[in-house]
């Protein structure tokens, strides 16, 4: 817990990352960015799901249309967080020749993604049938 | 990890397949191949991206040709020596190819592209904001919402422009923290309001 507090404060203080370690290639460091990068497209394609159950389920029970739409949201701003804080680990690890970090938020993230379809799909089927 | 270090040692591989770059640098004909997970040895192989969420992976095989794959399922791309044969470029100094010599990977060109693509899935959503809007009738506060959201749309693509513009020059610097955060927390406020909109 320690380490996210350092981490978010790394996400405003530039000069700090630099003072560690050696600078790396910087082809590493855009690879890292392109990893970032892909991290944000995927939280901005959540917040389009998002947006996307709330307007073509208009049949959905209010209920469930939100809190789906709620949950890919949320979704989409744990990507979002995840990215910055993957980013800034990635590079402090690079500068220090360290290993990359590992880490279960892809694993999470699949398995929330498959709960949320296959609710989804239950719902708008039941509601088909009912 | 270090890539080509000027000791020529780099660093210690990681098989667990979290897709990482790994450049060689050959040295008076001392290999020192060093990839991430599963990259042959013998051959050119790619990295396997695990996780689908885009990641870049440069292999370099003992010949030292590059193939890289990238797993972002938007396309592979292919390039062809992106390694430093001969040592000169990548390292020596810490800070990679020589000034006025791009990379042959095309990494710069790549990290613009990815960054067109984010803009493009944000204008996706922020067209999907605007509809939520305007759909059924737009109330006061549904305008005023869409028209925050359209801002951070614009925020977002001047911050990708700025970023764009500097990876034109010829030895690009990383990513400045402060302008990953603002892109992180345009996304957040793009959530927000997302879900000031739904509710």
């Amino acid at each position: 817990m320690i380490d996210f507090v350092r981490n978010v404060r790394l996400w405003f203080a530039p000069e700090e990352v630099r003072e560690e370690g050696r600078t790396p290639d910087y082809r590493f460091s855009l690879a890292n960015e392109r990893t970032f990068l892909a991290w944000l497209r995927t939280a901005l394609a959540l917040i389009g799901g998002g947006f996307a159950v709330d307007q073509f389920l208009p049949h959905l029970r209010w209920a469930w249309r939100v809190g789906l739409a709620l949950a890919l949201l949320a979704a989409g701003v744990l990507c979002s967080l995840r990215a910055i804080n993957h980013w800034v680990r990635c590079e402090r690890a690079m500068r220090r020749g360290e290993d990359l970090p590992t880490s279960r938020f892809p694993a999470l993230l699949s398995v929330l993604v498959a709960v949320v379809a296959v609710v989804m799909v239950v719902v708008v089927l039941a509601g088909r049938a009912g | 990890m270090n890539g080509p270090g000027p000791d020529g040692i780099g660093s210690g591989p990681d098989g667990a397949g979290s897709g990482r770059d790994g450049a060689e640098t050959g040295r008076d004909g001392a290999r020192t191949g060093r990839s991430g997970s599963g990259a042959g040895r013998d051959s050119a192989e790619a990295e396997r991206d695990g996780s689908g969420a885009g990641r870049d992976g440069t292999a370099t095989g003992r010949d030292g040709t590059t193939a890289e794959r990238d797993g972002s399922g938007t396309g592979r791309d292919s390039a062809g020596a992106g390694a430093e044969r001969d040592g000169s470029g990548a390292g020596r100094d810490g800070v990679g190819v020589g000034a006025g010599r791009r990379d042959p990977g095309l990494q710069p060109e790549r990290t613009r592209l990815a960054w067109r693509r984010t803009t493009l899935s944000g204008t996706v959503a922020a067209v999907l904001a605007v509809r939520a809007t305007l759909h059924g009738g737009a109330t006061a506060g549904g305008l005023v919402v869409c028209a925050v959201c359209c801002l951070l749309w614009l925020c977002f693509l001047l911050i990708a422009q700025f970023r764009i513009r500097h990876l034109d020059r010829a030895a690009p610097r990383a990513l400045p923290p402060r302008l990953a955060a603002a892109a992180v927390a345009a996304t957040v406020a793009l959530a927000v309001c997302a879900a000031a909109l739904i509710a």
